[in-house]
């Protein structure tokens, strides 16, 4: 199909227009902003809070410059990824904060999967990147528990899927990566006997590759 | 998390723990290292070398956390625990408090002054030590996955136990200097 150039200039002046919003979004997306309330009651907002940057004394420590380059070029495709769909959406007439509410409708109905709040707990906000990187004990318990620990022996009880897994993926049947749910959910999915039961050795090896993951999602997520 | 203790966590694999200028050229990734570490028995100490260093490997039984009980200048106790619900910090310290026979032993020369114990995956080269004497470092590939701790220089006796107290089933590392300082040597 053929443009006229009164259309590329619409096209043109929409995607300069569109840009300090694209900008906006693409800055809330990589700086991990929240984007949206559990109760749903809140549209998202655009606005850039400085509060969210990293802390000035934020050190990612030397491990993770071998991963730098990795890290820009995930971040430029997310970006481009982002790019291309709202100029697809602006092509069909659609307007991003369309797009950017079918996104947090579809978090809010990940979070309606899990049932009601455990009682108690507040209504919290959802958030699109992890605040902090996974840590066994500090945000699902230490060691398996005594029931695990017998329902398997002499094996060893094998969390599906693993606890770091979980906490950035979530479950794998659709619901809300670990970091998006309270600690008394993630402490349930910890003591929950749904699981493997291994010898040792496969553990050791899968603990192994979890160490190789969990690098891959801290990259990913700029930890 | 109830509580507040210095812990270190393993995702499954064993525990090496020596002293920092020596670990800083452990490097877990190496799968020939790794599998090696991993030859160590349930609840057992085993020396490893590597690179013309030492340090010693620690099996605490799959996943989970170690938490650091006990602390002094010339000692110090590791315990990992199986108990729901989990134990506040008297409890842990109190679990620690218990005359066993221990299942290995093995020295530790400490030159250094700072041990750091870690999950035996890490790539102990790759991480950067906190400024302070004991601490969490960075740059761990997960988490809570090691620990700094300041300990005055000489020969340690290391020794590992697997006890029950109080129906809690326990895993323990204990570090205590020798006296005589050629000891253990």
């Amino acid at each position: 199909m053929r443009r006229s150039l009164t259309q590329w200039l619409r096209l043109f002046i929409t995607l300069l227009l569109g840009w300090s919003a694209l900008a906006c979004s693409a800055v809330s997306i990589t700086l991990a902003t929240t984007t949206t309330a559990y109760d749903g009651r809140n549209l998202p907002s655009c606005g850039y809070d400085p509060a969210q940057q990293p802390k000035p004394d934020y050190d990612r420590g030397s491990a993770l410059l071998f991963s730098k380059q990795e890290s820009q070029l995930l971040a430029e495709r997310a970006l481009l990824a982002v790019f291309a769909e709202f100029v697809a959406a602006e092509g069909e007439g659609g307007p991003l904060i369309q797009w950017e509410f079918d996104f947090v409708k579809d978090l809010n109905a990940q979070r309606q999967g899990y049932g009601p709040l455990p009682a108690g707990e507040k209504p919290y906000q959802l958030t699109l990147f992890p605040d902090t990187p996974y840590d066994r004990a500090a945000q699902y318990g230490g060691s398996t528990t005594p029931e695990q620990r017998a329902l398997a022996a002499p094996f060893s009880f094998d969390h599906d899927p693993s606890l770091v897994t979980h906490y950035y993926e979530g479950n794998g049947q659709g619901g809300l990566p670990g970091f998006n749910l309270t600690q008394t959910e993630r402490i349930q999915q910890y003591e929950s006997l749904n699981g493997n039961i291994v010898p040792r050795s496969m553990q050791n090896v899968q603990g192994r590759q979890m160490m190789d993951y969990s690098i891959q999602q801290k990259t990913l997520r700029g930890f | 998390m109830k509580t507040q203790l210095p812990y270190v966590s393993s995702e499954g694999g064993p525990i090496i723990i020596g002293d920092y200028n020596d670990l800083i050229h452990w490097n877990g990734s190496d799968l020939t290292l790794y599998n090696q570490a991993c030859k160590v028995m349930e609840f057992a100490l085993m020396p490893i070398e590597f690179s013309g260093k030492r340090g010693l490997i620690w099996d605490f039984s799959g996943p989970g956390t170690a938490f650091l009980v006990k602390k002094g200048d010339a000692e110090l106790v590791f315990i990992k625990y199986w108990s729901r619900p989990e134990l506040s910090d008297s409890s842990l310290v109190e679990l620690a408090d218990v005359a066993t026979e221990s299942i290995s032993s093995n020295s530790l020369a400490v030159m250094s002054g700072r041990v750091l114990i870690i999950w035996a995956a890490e790539d102990a080269s790759k991480i950067v030590p906190p400024k302070t004497a004991f601490g969490r470092p960075k740059g761990l590939a997960i988490d809570g996955s090691g620990y700094f701790i300041s300990l005055a220089v000489g020969n340690y006796k290391v020794d590992t136990s697997h006890y029950f107290k109080n129906e809690v089933e326990v895993a323990a590392l204990r570090l205590r200097r020798l006296d005589d300082p050629m000891e253990g040597a």
